[in-house]
Formats: C-alpha cells, sequence, structure tokens
C-alpha cells in the first residue's frame, strides 16, 4: 500500500525530520502517514504550522510505500535522505 | 602567499559579525527562511539532503598549513571529520549545524578564510593554476591578479546581483591546468610581441546544461588594465545578461546570443567610456606592488643558484632503488621553476575512495609535511587534489614515506583513477542520480598502478546531474548521472578536455543502468588500447578516429 | 518612507505620476517615456520633474537619452525585484554620464543592499511603510570598509584610500628618520 508522509529538515541542526503525530521525529517509523491525495494535502497543511513554530524548514510530501508494517520511500533521493549517504563516510 | 591586513581583517570579521546577527533572528524567527535564503546563500550555507553544507573559500587554490590545520579542526570539531574539496578549489562541510556556523566563521576569520560568495549570483572565488609560483612553464605567477580581482570582487556594490554565479579562473602559463575555457571568464597570461606579459581575455565558457567553450575577446590586455576591463564586462553582463530564464542567465548565452564580435564591442564601449574614470579609481602601482610582495617565492635566489644538481641525483636513485616510489614520482612530480625543486600533487583518489574527501588526520598530515618539506603552503587543484608546490628533490622519497604513512601516496594523478566527481544524490540535493559510487567501482575496476600507467592521460569526470560540478562536458570520458523512472541511468560523453585545447565531449549514445558504467567505460578503454598508435594518449587517439569505433565497440553487440 | 545619508528623511515631496494622468501643482516624477514625450510641459509648470527609469524596459532608451536624462531634478530607479541587480549598474551609468540630481532607489529591495546602492550612488531609499526603518540603518553600517574606489562611499572607509594613506605616512616616517642624521 502506498502513502504520503511530510518530511523536512529540522532548522537548527539540519537533519532530516518527519511530522509525527505528536510533532517531528527523525525515525520515519513515527511518521504520520495520509492514505490518498487529500489526506496528504491536509498533513501537509498541518505540518506547516510547524514551519510558523520555527522548528523545520521546506517541509513537502513524500511518497511511501507501507509493507509489513515499515515505510519506505519510493523515490531513491527519499531513500537516500532516510538511510544516509549509500558510501561509506571518510571520516566515520 | 597573501596575508591579510588590518582592513582585510576587519571586513571578514564585520561578516561574521553581521551572519551572526542574522543567524539569531533566524532563529528567533525574526527572519523567514524565504528572507534568510538569501543571507546564508551568501555565506556559503546551502541546505542539503541530509543536513546544512558549507562551502569555505580557497582562494585560487592556495591553502597555509596553518589554514589547513583549522580546517582539520573545524572537520574534527563540527563536522563528522571530514571535508571535501571541489572542482572550484574550494572545501565544502557536509554535516554542520546552523547554530554553529557563525563560530565555524568565526574560527576561519582567525586564520584569513571565510565563505564569503561561495554561493549567490555574485563573483565566486576566483581560480588559479594549482602550480601558480612554482610551474617550469609559467611567465609569471598569477596570483597576485586573482587577489587583486578576490579583493575587487568582495562584496563589489554593483556587481552581487547579477543574472547567475560569475566565474573567474586565471592562468600564468600557456599549459592550462585552471579549466580556464569552461569559465564565464578566462584569464591567460601570454607575452605580447613586445615581451611584455598581458591576459588575453576569454568569456563565456562554461558546463551546466548548456557547455560551452569561452570566445576570445581581447587577445592581449595589460596587466594594470585586468579590473578596469573586468569591471566593463561585468556591467554589460549585469546589464544585458538574460534575467527571464535562470537557464539561460549565465554570460555564455549572452555571448552566444549577441555572439562574440558583438559582445566585444560592447565591452570595448563601455571600456573606452568608463576607463578614464574608472582606472583613476584603481589600486595605484603601490597597492599592486604590496600584493605581488606576498608572492615571492619562499626559495630564496641564493638557495636557488646554489643547486649543484645533488638533489636530482638523489632522487633518480631513490627511484632507481624502489620501483613503487618510481610509479609515484612518474604520476605525481611536475617540473619546477627553481631548479633542485618540485612540484608534488597528492592525490585524494585511492581506488575505492571518495574522491575530494580528506579525513581531519589527513589534513593535519598534509598540513605537517608541508610544513617540513614545501615552506608550509598547500594547493588545491581543481582536480580535487592538493598540491605541495615548494619540495626539495632530495626530500622527495622522505614526503612520499610521509603521504603513505597517512594513506596518501596513490599513484594515480592525472591517470584513469585520478576520476573527478561531484558529491551527487548521495549529498546534493540538486543532483538526480549518485557519482561517488560510480567513481569507487571505476577505481577499483581500472585496476593498479601499472594498468593505469599503461593506459597513459585519461581523465574521467563524473556529475550527478546536468549542472555538471564534476565537470563531466570536459573528461575525456565524461559520465552524467539521470533519473528515468525512478531508476539512475548514465550518460557517456567522450571526447571532453580542460585544458588549453579545451573541448565538450561528445554524448555517444544512449545511457547505461548503473551496474552498465564498469563495463562500458572498460569497453571504451579497451577500444583505446586496440586503436592507438605508438605514444598517442586517449585523447588524441579519439581526435585522430572520432566517436564510430567507440560508438560501435558499446552498442554493435 | 524614505530613508537618506543613514537617517529617516522628513517628509517627501515627491508625487508619482502616471502616463496620462493630470500633472498636479509640486514637485513630481514620471515616467522616462513621459519625460521624453512631453518634456516643454512639464518644464512649463511650477515644480521640479523627476523621472523614472524602470531597468527592465528602459535602459536602451535611458541610454540613448542621456542628456534629457541629466536634465532631470530627481531620478527615481524602479528596482522590479531585489535580485535584479540592473539597477545597481544604471546608478553607476547615471553618475558616470555627469548627472549631479538626486538618484533614488525605489521598488523590490532588500535593507542588505542600502550600503550598496549607496556606494554606486543612491542618494535616497524608499522602503514600504510597514518595513522596519531601524532594520535597514543597522544593515547600511553593517560593513564598514569598501574595496572598490571610484564608488561613492558614504558611511564605508574605502580601503584603497587607506592604504595609500598609510603607505604615504611610512613614506614620511621613513623620510624623517633618513632626514635626522644629516641634521645632527
Amino acid at each position: 500500500m502506498n502513502g504520503w508522509i511530510v518530511s523536512a529538515n529540522d532548522l537548527v541542526v539540519g537533519t532530516v525530520v518527519y511530522y509525527a503525530a505528536d510533532g517531528w521525529s527523525g525515525d520515519i517509523g513515527d511518521a504520520a502517514v495520509a492514505a490518498d491525495r487529500i489526506a496528504a494535502k491536509k498533513l501537509l497543511a498541518a505540518s506547516e504550522s510547524a514551519v510558523r513554530d520555527n522548528r523545520v524548514v521546506e517541509p513537502y510530501l513524500v511518497e511511501v510505500e507501507l509493507c509489513r508494517g515499515k515505510l519506505s520511500p519510493l523515490r531513491l533521493r527519499e531513500q537516500l535522505r532516510h538511510r544516509g549517504p549509500s558510501v561509506a563516510q571518510a571520516g566515520g | 602567499m597573501y596575508r591579510y591586513d588590518e582592513f582585510d581583517a576587519q571586513v571578514v570579521r564585520e561578516r561574521v559579525a553581521q551572519f551572526r546577527g542574522q543567524v539569531a533572528r533566524r532563529l528567533a524567527g525574526e527572519l523567514s527562511e524565504e528572507e534568510f535564503k538569501p543571507l546564508r546563500l551568501m555565506n556559503g550555507v546551502y541546505l542539503q539532503l541530509h543536513a546544512y553544507m558549507l562551502r569555505v573559500a580557497v582562494p585560487y587554490g592556495t591553502l597555509s598549513s596553518r589554514q589547513l590545520r583549522k580546517l582539520a579542526h573545524i572537520a574534527a570539531t563540527y563536522d563528522k571529520n571530514y571535508g571535501h574539496f571541489t572542482t572550484r578549489q574550494n572545501i565544502q562541510f557536509n554535516w554542520p549545524q546552523l547554530r554553529d556556523i557563525p563560530d565555524i566563521l568565526g574560527e576561519l576569520s582567525e586564520v584569513e578564510m571565510h565563505a564569503i560568495q561561495t554561493s549567490g549570483n555574485c563573483i565566486r572565488n576566483v581560480t588559479a593554476d594549482p602550480f601558480a609560483g612554482a610551474a617550469a612553464d609559467e611567465i609569471e605567477d598569477p596570483r597576485p591578479i586573482c587577489e587583486l580581482i578576490r579583493q575587487w570582487s568582495t562584496f563589489h556594490p554593483e556587481f552581487t546581483f547579477l543574472p547567475r554565479k560569475f566565474k573567474i579562473a586565471v592562468t600564468g602559463a600557456p599549459k592550462d591546468r585552471a579549466a580556464i575555457k569552461v569559465h564565464d571568464i578566462g584569464l591567460r597570461m601570454h607575452r605580447n610581441a613586445a615581451g611584455a606579459p598581458g591576459f588575453e581575455v576569454v568569456v563565456g565558457g562554461g558546463q551546466g546544461r548548456t557547455p560551452m567553450i569561452g570566445k576570445t575577446i581581447r587577445r592581449w590586455l595589460a596587466r594594470n588594465e585586468i579590473l578596469a576591463y573586468l569591471e566593463a564586462i561585468m556591467r554589460v553582463y549585469n546589464l544585458h545578461g538574460r534575467r527571464d530564464n535562470k537557464y539561460k542567465a549565465r554570460v555564455k548565452i549572452l555571448v552566444h546570443e549577441i555572439g562574440a564580435e558583438q559582445f566585444a564591442a560592447q565591452v570595448e564601449r563601455e571600456y573606452e567610456n568608463s576607463a578614464g574614470q574608472t582606472r583613476k579609481a584603481l589600486p595605484d602601482a603601490d597597492e599592486i606592488r604590496r600584493i605581488a610582495r606576498h608572492f615571492a617565492p619562499p626559495i630564496g635566489e641564493a638557495e636557488a643558484k646554489a643547486d649543484d644538481g645533488e638533489g636530482a641525483k638523489k632522487l633518480r636513485a631513490a627511484r632507481a632503488a624502489d620501483g613503487g616510489f618510481d610509479l609515484w614520482c612518474r604520476a605525481s612530480l611536475a617540473a619546477h621553476k627553481i631548479p633542485g625543486h618540485a612540484i608534488v600533487t597528492v592525490s585524494l583518489k585511492p581506488a575505492g575512495g571518495i574522491p575530494g574527501d580528506a579525513t581531519a588526520e589527513q589534513m593535519r598530515s598534509v598540513a605537517g609535511l608541508a610544513e617540513r618539506f614545501s615552506h608550509g603552503e598547500v594547493r588545491v587543484s581543481h582536480e580535487q587534489n592538493l598540491v605541495l608546490p615548494w619540495v626539495r628533490a632530495a626530500e622527495v622519497h622522505e614526503l612520499w614515506r610521509g603521504l603513505r604513512d597517512s594513506g596518501l601516496a596513490a599513484a594515480n594523478a592525472g591517470l584513469a583513477g585520478d576520476i573527478i566527481c561531484c558529491p551527487g544524490l548521495d549529498y546534493c540535493t540538486l543532483a538526480t542520480a549518485r557519482s561517488i559510487p560510480v567513481a569507487q567501482q571505476l577505481g577499483v575496476r581500472l585496476g593498479g598502478t601499472k594498468r593505469q600507467r599503461d593506459i597513459g592521460g585519461l581523465s574521467i569526470n563524473i556529475s550527478g546531474c546536468i549542472n555538471a560540478c564534476g565537470h563531466h562536458h570536459v573528461g575525456n570520458i565524461g559520465i552524467l548521472g539521470l533519473e528515468k523512472k525512478g531508476r539512475e541511468f548514465y550518460q557517456i560523453t567522450l571526447g571532453g578536455s580542460a585544458d588549453e585545447n579545451a573541448a565538450i565531449g561528445d554524448i555517444i549514445g544512449p545511457g547505461f543502468a548503473a551496474e552498465e558504467v564498469g563495463d562500458a567505460v572498460d569497453m571504451v578503454v579497451g577500444t583505446y588500447l586496440k586503436i592507438r598508435r605508438a605514444g598517442e594518449t586517449f585523447i588524441d587517439a579519439y581526435r585522430r578516429v572520432g566517436a564510430e569505433p567507440f560508438k560501435e565497440a558499446l552498442y554493435a553487440a | 518612507m524614505l530613508l537618506r545619508d543613514g537617517a529617516i528623511a522628513p517628509g517627501d515631496s515627491w508625487r508619482a505620476v502616471d502616463d496620462g494622468e493630470d500633472l498636479p501643482a509640486g514637485n513630481v516624477t514620471v515616467t522616462l517615456r513621459r519625460f521624453l514625450a512631453e518634456r516643454e510641459q512639464l518644464a512649463a509648470r511650477d515644480g521640479e520633474v523627476g523621472v523614472r527609469i524602470n531597468p527592465g524596459e528602459d535602459l536602451a532608451l535611458a541610454a540613448s537619452h542621456a542628456d534629457a536624462v541629466n536634465t532631470a531634478a530627481l531620478v527615481s530607479i524602479i528596482f522590479p525585484a531585489f535580485t535584479d541587480g540592473r539597477g545597481f549598474s544604471v546608478i553607476r551609468s547615471l553618475r558616470r554620464q555627469g548627472y549631479r540630481g538626486e538618484i533614488r532607489a525605489d521598488g523590490s529591495l532588500l535593507p542588505d543592499q542600502f550600503a550598496f546602492l549607496r556606494h554606486c550612488g543612491a542618494d535616497t531609499v524608499a522602503i514600504a511603510d510597514g518595513e522596519d526603518a531601524q532594520t535597514w540603518l543597522r544593515e547600511a553600517r553593517a560593513l564598514s570598509l569598501a574595496y572598490q574606489a571610484g564608488y561613492a562611499p558614504t558611511d564605508a572607509r574605502n580601503i584603497l584610500e587607506a592604504r595609500a594613506q598609510a603607505n604615504r605616512a611610512t613614506l614620511r616616517a621613513t623620510a624623517i628618520t633618513v632626514a635626522t642624521p644629516e641634521k645632527t
């Protein structure tokens, strides 16, 4: 089943966050899922209040697949945002 | 190298204070993201996929060991212990937090560095030959001119809201190591009939979605006329460059649309009209001398004259005794203008590594080695390598051992493994596909130094989107990552070149899936090895035979 | 609201009059087109005449009528967007062609551009009534130095001039040291 979640970057730190029922979370598993486009629009509108609260930057909708209770983004770009760079980091 | 005086220092200090205030206003909610974005961009702060990214300018690619240590400190303290050297001789930090960035900029200002104009529609960091001041083939060190341009372009009141970004590159040598023909303005030093050094002015080169080789609009321009002439070019561009379409806003489009001759005529007219007034107002001879003095070679004339050839002899003996060292020397050493010295390229391209990345430890190692062996001076090249410009021939072997201990002795500079690569979709929000994994895969497949030596000089450049930060258009083999129906695929171009014979590569045919790129590059290299004549590099062979044999090899089956 | 010389200017006597609109008494600004078309009528009335130049539309016309523009009592540059920096070059070119009257920057602008406008040669900036004038005035002073000579820094000190001064001072000091032994 496909759905939509809202993602953004944390204003202060810059990290990837997802809009959850009780605010923003770094864990995609916490994300609130909209089942259709109308619900997705509402979800995005709700998340935008957090922009006014000055917590996140530029929230937008991300299409996800819900498979065995796990959310995974459809597009590679969002998969990479979710999992981090696919390459080992020189410093780590 | 140049040292700030009290005024340069104050300019940067005030900028840090100003940005600190802007960040505070942003965090307090007094500035919206829309209002803050242009302000942060003017200080090199982007928001990328996973985090903020800070791009720090390395003016004309020259760094002191003290500055490199500071970059290492920033990587270790505020980031994830590494940094990424870019094709514009800058360094990028991938993980800084917004709240820390004013402090980072403050720390940078302590070592005379900044992030001013590393983004935005302004005159960006001026780039130069990484061998400047040291190359044997050089007419004159171009860096005094670069520093003049840096100062003149910093917070220029008239040219900070241009139609689009603006990049200037300068070379003082006939061999173009600064890719000047694919910049908005390229300046190439040469002598006129009377023997006086001056600059050929090339305008309208660039990469991105409309790659173009720059056109010469002035054959020769005296050095003291450069700023006045640049001002004329900038004014014509600022007034007449297109502002209706972001993708047509670079000066190359203006030059293309009205023609190089018409553009040159407009510039000359503007120059004639304003030259008198402008010239009077420009830095005087004392000021030019003051700046030039900073770039005097750190090796005194006495030492240069005293060279008895012993150092070179010692180096030859070490190379004869150690095959691995010799292979590294063949790739890494360039001829120096001062006898008994060598320019050493430090490859940041270990097989399977991330091109241009360096850990804090590696930066500290290079800083230490630069202090011991290169008068504390380091350069960054547009190939994303580091360069030690002032090394005694007698000490090259010892330097190599030091580099080897830090994992920095890849013997592939200028060879196929010396891959230029942008961060791609692993980091960049503009990217359409990943580029680093392709570089890593190729780096391993291309084989060891001996095979790469056999292949000879070959540039492979990879970009993760059409913006071409990985300079794929001018790679002998260019690879452009795109997305189709949610899958990455890679378009290959052949025949590009970034040097004095600059050329835009030809698209060779349909793209390849990620897992096919390695085979495709193997096939291209294999075809070259089959058809090459004695002494012919890849680009020579390609120019002789054209695309056909390569197309056939790639697509016939 | 009008800002002049790093302060809020008291009252603005200029009225912007559209094409086709009747000319009121007092100081008016008109479009470049009207300014060129109705020069005699404009000159015959009481009150001064200023011209509005929109860099998006009027570049060629303004350049080919530099002499006429030079007679205006005020030139108002209307920035179509803060990212559109053509106005800076227009201001600069006006000064270069010898225009000595008031140059006003108007339209879409950011506080951070105030200093640059003044350096290029603008005298005044018109800001929207809702804007915080203090932010503008503060940003105008954020950078106290400028590298570009030949522009007209007002608050900012010119670095090239400062360096030249320092050089001359050094030379004088050297001259004195050299001269002293001769006297003794």
